[in-house]
């Protein structure tokens, strides 16, 4: 198995790719949470 | 989906006095400065730091474990917080800050715990070991997986509220024990990773990483805690408008 500097990048790659699908994935998914709830808040206006 | 009756006027005579609908926070801009602040340092920290000795590259993984692992110890701490003022106090929104911060805290030790074993594979030469401080850890997971289960499966709020913080103050106290098990117990993990333990050349970058980590992270619960509110407004005006609409 490559060992340190040879396949060090690309493992380290690897991390920060599932860090970041993560991040940016509960990010979206709170901010949708939010959106969705003012927009139930509108139409609830509406009535 | 409300049923519309052609019949009715569109606005009900009972209907509760409108309330006009909280206004747009500026959070979620916030939220996307943050990672951008998180981008940032990483690649200040990854370009300016040389490959280590020992480990190589795979080193630069350490700007982005170490601070998750710190900020999932630091949600925990916040859960441990509410969940006693929420228990001792009995408002809403200590109960919402904590829901927040557990589930934050959840998905950052799930997180560290893929991190971990994507540096453990080229260093240590495996995935998974059920070493102390990754044992530890993964307790800690189930802990708040199984307080994140207890709210979605309890359908009495306050119940789920109390029984929750009962487990969100004990859970906590797993923290120390993960935090401490690489000097308590014989483990193929190094000691935590502090300005203490790291060489000078890294610990600028860590530093930063950390900074903006818990920045993030602090803004992610502040967003939650945002989403729960407006969730229970939803809540609470469509159920005055069937009241009001049934009399």
């Amino acid at each position: 198995m490559p060992h340190g500097s040879d396949w060090g990048m690309g493992w380290a790659l690897l991390a920060y790719g599932v860090s970041w699908a993560v991040m940016i994935g509960y990010l979206r998914y709170v901010n949708s949470r939010v959106g969705r709830a003012h927009e139930a808040l509108a139409r609830e206006e509406d009535f | 989906m409300p049923v519309i009756d052609a019949t009715r006027p569109a606005v009900s005579p009972h209907a509760p006095p409108a309330a006009a609908a909280p206004a747009r926070s500026r959070l979620g801009l916030y939220s996307w400065l943050a990672l951008a602040a998180v981008a940032a340092t990483q690649a200040i920290a990854i370009a300016l730091s040389p490959a280590d000795a020992a480990m190589g590259h795979t080193q630069k993984i350490m700007y982005v474990h170490v601070p998750t692992a710190w900020c999932a110890f630091l949600a925990f701490g916040i859960v441990f917080a509410y969940s006693v003022l929420y228990l001792w106090k009995n408002e809403q929104r200590h109960d919402d800050a904590a829901l927040a911060a557990a589930e934050v805290g959840t998905a950052l030790t799930a997180l560290t715990l893929a991190q971990g074993s994507i540096w453990g594979r080229p260093t240590w030469g495996i995935w998974w070991t059920w070493d102390p401080r990754l044992t530890t850890t993964a307790i800690l997971l189930l802990i708040f997986a199984g307080y994140l289960a207890l709210r979605a499966f309890t359908e009495d709020p306050e119940k789920a509220g109390r029984w929750s913080a009962a487990v969100g103050i004990f859970g906590f106290i797993n923290v120390p024990i993960v935090f401490m098990s690489v000097r308590w117990w014989r483990t193929i993990h190094q000691v935590q990773s502090t300005g203490d333990s790291v060489a000078p050349v890294y610990k600028l970058g860590l530093l930063m990483n950390v900074i903006t980590f818990t920045v993030l992270m602090l803004v992610l619960i502040a967003r939650r805690v945002e989403a729960a509110r407006l969730e229970r407004l939803v809540d609470a005006r469509r159920e005055a408008r069937i009241l009001s609409e049934g009399r």
